[in-house]
């Protein structure tokens, strides 16, 4: 089976198609970045893009993949991404982090859709992804900044 | 240790304060647990640095220092403030320090501020636990480089200062670097007693420096416990019986052996086991394994039955309490008037983003684990007991960790992966699903508390009592300790005495040992303490017709800190003067085991079926800040995580078993109802406390304090939402 990852085609020996493609990123692919949270789409930790668009990649099956084009945190790139992860850093958001590769790849996607998102529009884009550690009021902050950024 | 003793030292235990008490535990009792703790792991330890001068930092001849932090990251940035004490005292420039952890079990990680004998992570003590040691080790390093630079350049030692990574000849202004001394200075003699600086030198100390482990955690890098692999691994599903202690009768994997990538399949301590190629095809698998669990007496377990068991456990005498003074039953009966309550709060989960996972290769007498751990003498001992062997020879290995608040050590899941890893011959990664982190976690305990509250002629408190039925979080975790201490447990501090002054009090504890496991959790006795407290003493102030800030003041006048939070936190939310349709509620927390006071502002909007959180204020004074950017986000965090827990998260048991399974029904506060949080820190004098958890302790308090304005309900039991009011 082939899996088209952050622009490399990989080829995965012995998987079945209904693997969700979380387990194929990290455990045969090797890209740690995606994280494995609640594993039904209920955390949004493991957010990558399919074609552009944000999946929770624990719901997402190789057999939904095809030759689809997965981008992940450690590939994500473009001035949207680099104004995310540039506000992510400038706003020092993460707490322990772990969720942060799942806000990023979430914010990502919001920002290239509307790039001027009001509050609601963060609350409503962001609230699928979870964060433990509270860090809500910097990830706001934070995609404020980089949508400030992007308008200049 | 620092030994610095601040404010009125009221929590007493035979004489001392709980710092002092953690600090004189002998480690005998441990020894007996889990023997040598302590002792250095073997060879392939990850503790060696090169250019390493001490247990806690390393010089480079780039001029990178390093600071070797054997405190594990739960998130709290201890990582950066550690490194940023090391840099201060040295004298280092900032932009040249690095970090990196180390799993080595020392004898100067041990933490002196928890339980002796033990590297550990806990009670938001990295930064005042080894404040006084790392700049010890940082002063001594100074020294020898002086030392060195003195005899390169021909000077006397007296005619150098040391700042910027450089060692400078002040007359000439000649100077040598860190990295051209570091040789040299590694053989001069280890100062005893080494010159710290005044606090007016330390110039790193109090800057809001950026975190250091944001561009790992921003670009993917940084790796946590289930990042972590061991050459040639396996993967382990595990599902455990639907009671905390249940153990497998039969296992019945007929179909499920013989599917793919299956290579082993069996029972583990709690539940069974399947270790695949893939995770994937282990999960699949478990899907088809059939097992029976024997019977054990929590089968019956119910909400219901642990409500019953607290109700029955406050008519038990239970045990006095540390701050128990004066006379409760005679002030009582002069009191002019006397309020009664009862007050509870639910099991709850960590749930941190991370689930529990372990990777462990077992190898003949060679043990590793790799995991994300608070405690890597806790796992080895874990895994040690498992296997019958010497703690010693366990190699732990850890980086960050994907939350912690209180979860991160690990009896099941390093037990599972040291016997799975055994049996298979080969390393095993164990990955609980969302699904066994929730259910088989050490939740926090579930509480019931009653308390009167006498109030004088003048409208304060005369008396207090307060008795509480909970299990003892000493008593589950560290039984070899409890074993010393019994019967005093965590729960007992600050239940009264606290800083009120409140003339008479009494405080009581019933032990009640509850059917699951329970651990430490983020805020622990001062959140379910502090809720008694701080709503007893908002209703007395409403019954006084007194502002709740206004009251709080008077209590505490003689206390100019308490005083400035409160004032502080006041201005900025404008207390008192909420816009139309918004209601404020206050609490107070002050803790000197934390060195802490925090006043938390919380205003909602709405009625009680469609309550709204608008802001959150914390003004927090724990001493000298190190990083007042750190210290700000770690309130404000940690404020967030004790709203979440006051509004909807709670575990309820069926059959045994918690009901809560995943994120659909254990409820975690997301964007979409957080609200506006400002945080403002007061940093004063020269020792750190704490920032860590402290945020927790208080919110759900004044939370439910905001909605006693709001709606006029005394909401006495959390969560607040489903028992009263709906949030939106
Ligand atoms: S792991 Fe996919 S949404 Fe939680
Ligand atoms: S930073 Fe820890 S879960 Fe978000």
């Amino acid at each position: 089976m082939k899996l088209m990852v952050n622009g490399q085609e990989r080829v995965l020996e012995g998987v079945d198609s209904d693997m969700p493609l979380l387990w194929a990123i990290r455990d045969l692919v090797g890209l740690k970045g995606t994280k494995f949270g609640c594993g039904k789409a209920l955390c949004g930790a493991c957010t990558v893009h399919l074609d552009g668009q944000p999946v929770r990649s624990c719901q997402t099956f190789l057999a939904d993949v095809g030759d689809g084009k997965v981008t992940t945190i450690e590939a994500i790139s473009g001035p949207v991404a680099e104004a995310v992860k540039s506000a992510w850093i400038k706003n020092n958001v993460p707490q322990c982090g772990y969720c942060q590769s799942g806000q990023i790849m979430s914010a990502v996607a919001l920002l290239e859709s509307n790039p001027k998102p009001s509050r609601d529009d963060v609350n409503s884009a962001m609230s699928g992804n979870i964060c433990r550690c509270g860090t809500y009021p910097r990830i706001r902050a934070a995609i404020a900044d980089a949508s400030k950024h992007l308008g200049q | 240790m620092n030994t610095v003793e601040t404010s009125s030292g009221r929590e007493i235990v035979g004489g001392t304060s709980r710092r002092g008490f953690l600090e004189g535990i002998g480690t005998t009792a441990f020894l007996l647990a889990f023997q040598l703790p302590v002792s250095p792991g073997r060879a392939g330890e990850p503790s060696g640095v090169s250019g390493q001068f001490n247990a806690f930092l390393a010089i480079g001849e780039d001029d990178v220092v390093t600071a070797i932090i054997a405190q594990t990251e739960g998130g709290q940035g201890n990582s950066t403030g550690m490194t940023q004490v090391i840099a201060a005292e040295l004298g280092a420039a900032w932009p040249r320090m690095r970090y990196r952890f180390t799993t080595g079990r020392r004898p100067e990680y041990i933490n002196p501020m928890l339980y002796e004998g033990l590297v550990l992570t806990a009670g938001s003590s990295s930064i005042p636990g080894f404040y006084g040691a790392m700049r010890r080790a940082a002063a001594a390093t100074r020294e020898m480089l002086v030392a060195a630079a003195a005899k390169q350049l021909g000077v006397s030692p007296g005619d150098l200062s040391v700042s910027e990574s450089k060692v400078t000849h002040s007359h000439s202004g000649r100077y040598l670097t860190f990295g051209q001394l570091a040789a040299a200075a590694a053989k001069e003699p280890v100062p005893a007693e080494p010159r710290l600086r005044a606090r007016k030198e330390l110039l790193l100390i109090g800057q809001p420096l950026d975190r250091l482990d944001v561009p790992p955690k921003v670009d993917g890098s940084a790796r946590f416990g289930l990042d972590l692999e061991a050459p040639d691994m396996l993967y382990a599903a595990v599902r455990h019986g639907p009671a905390y202690g249940s153990t497998v009768a039969a296992i019945d994997d007929a179909k499920a052996k013989s599917m793919p990538g299956v290579r082993l399949i069996m029972a583990v301590p709690q539940g069974v086991a399947v270790v695949a190629d893939q995770y994937w095809q282990a999960v699949k698998a478990l899907a088809e394994v059939r097992e029976t669990y024997a019977s054990h007496p929590n089968d019956n377990a119910s909400s219901t039955t642990v409500e019953v068991a607290l109700r029955r456990g406050l008519e038990q005498p239970g045990h006095p309490t540390m701050g128990s003074h004066g006379d409760v039953a005679t002030a009582m009966k002069s009191a002019v008037k006397v309020l009664e309550a009862e007050f509870s709060m639910p099991f709850l989960s960590h749930a941190c983003m991370e689930p529990v996972s372990c990777t462990a290769r077992v190898s003949g007498d060679q043990v590793e684990l790799w995991l994300s751990t608070k405690s890597p003498s806790l796992d080895a001992g874990h895994a040690a007991r498992a296997l019958g062997i010497d703690p010693s020879t366990v190699v732990v290995h850890n980086e960050y960790q994907g939350g912690d608040f209180g979860r991160r050590s690990g009896m099941e899941h390093t037990t599972e992966a040291v016997l799975l890893a055994k049996a298979a011959g080969r390393p095993v990664k164990v990955v609980w699903t969302r699904e066994e982190d929730l259910r088989v976690d050490q939740h926090r305990t579930a509480f019931l508390g009653r308390v009167r509250m006498g109030l004088g002629a003048d409208g304060t408190p005369v008396a207090y009592e307060a008795k509480i039925a909970c299990d003892g979080l000493w008593q589950r975790l560290f039984p070899w300790f409890y074993a010393k201490k019994k019967p005093v447990d965590l729960p007992m501090f600050n239940l009264v005495g606290g800083s009120y002054g409140i003339p008479n009090e009494a405080g009581t504890y019933v032990n009640v040992p509850l059917p699951v496991r329970i651990g430490a959790f983020r805020g622990n006795n001062d959140t379910h303490n502090g809720f008694m407290l701080e709503t007893m003493i908002d209703e007395a102030a409403h019954i006084a017709g007194a502002d709740p800030l206004a009251y709080r003041r008077r209590l505490l006048s003689k206390d100019a800190r308490s005083i400035a939070v409160l004032d502080r936190a006041a201005a900025i939310a404008g207390w008192g003067k909420a816009a139309p349709g918004h209601h404020q509620g206050i609490a107070y927390l002050q803790s000197e085991f934390y060195r802490c006071r925090l006043a938390v502002i919380a205003e909602v909007s709405g009625t009680a079926d469609a309550l709204r959180v608008e802001r959150l204020v914390g003004v927090c004074d724990s001493g000298l800040a190190i990083n007042p950017l750190l210290a700000e986000r770690a309130v404000e965090a940690g404020m967030i995580f004790g709203l979440s827990n006051s509004m909807s998260e709670r575990i309820s048991l069926a059959g045994g078993a918690p009901e809560q399974t995943n994120f659909d029904t254990y409820e975690i506060l997301r964007i979409d109802q957080t609200p506006d949080v400002i945080v403002e820190i007061i940093s004063v004098g020269d020792e750190p406390g704490s920032f860590g958890e402290v945020g927790t302790m208080p919110v759900g308090t004044a939370l439910g304090n905001a909605i006693f304005s709001a709606t006029g309900k005394r909401i006495r039991t959390q969560p607040f939402g489903g028992n009263g009011v709906t949030f939106v």
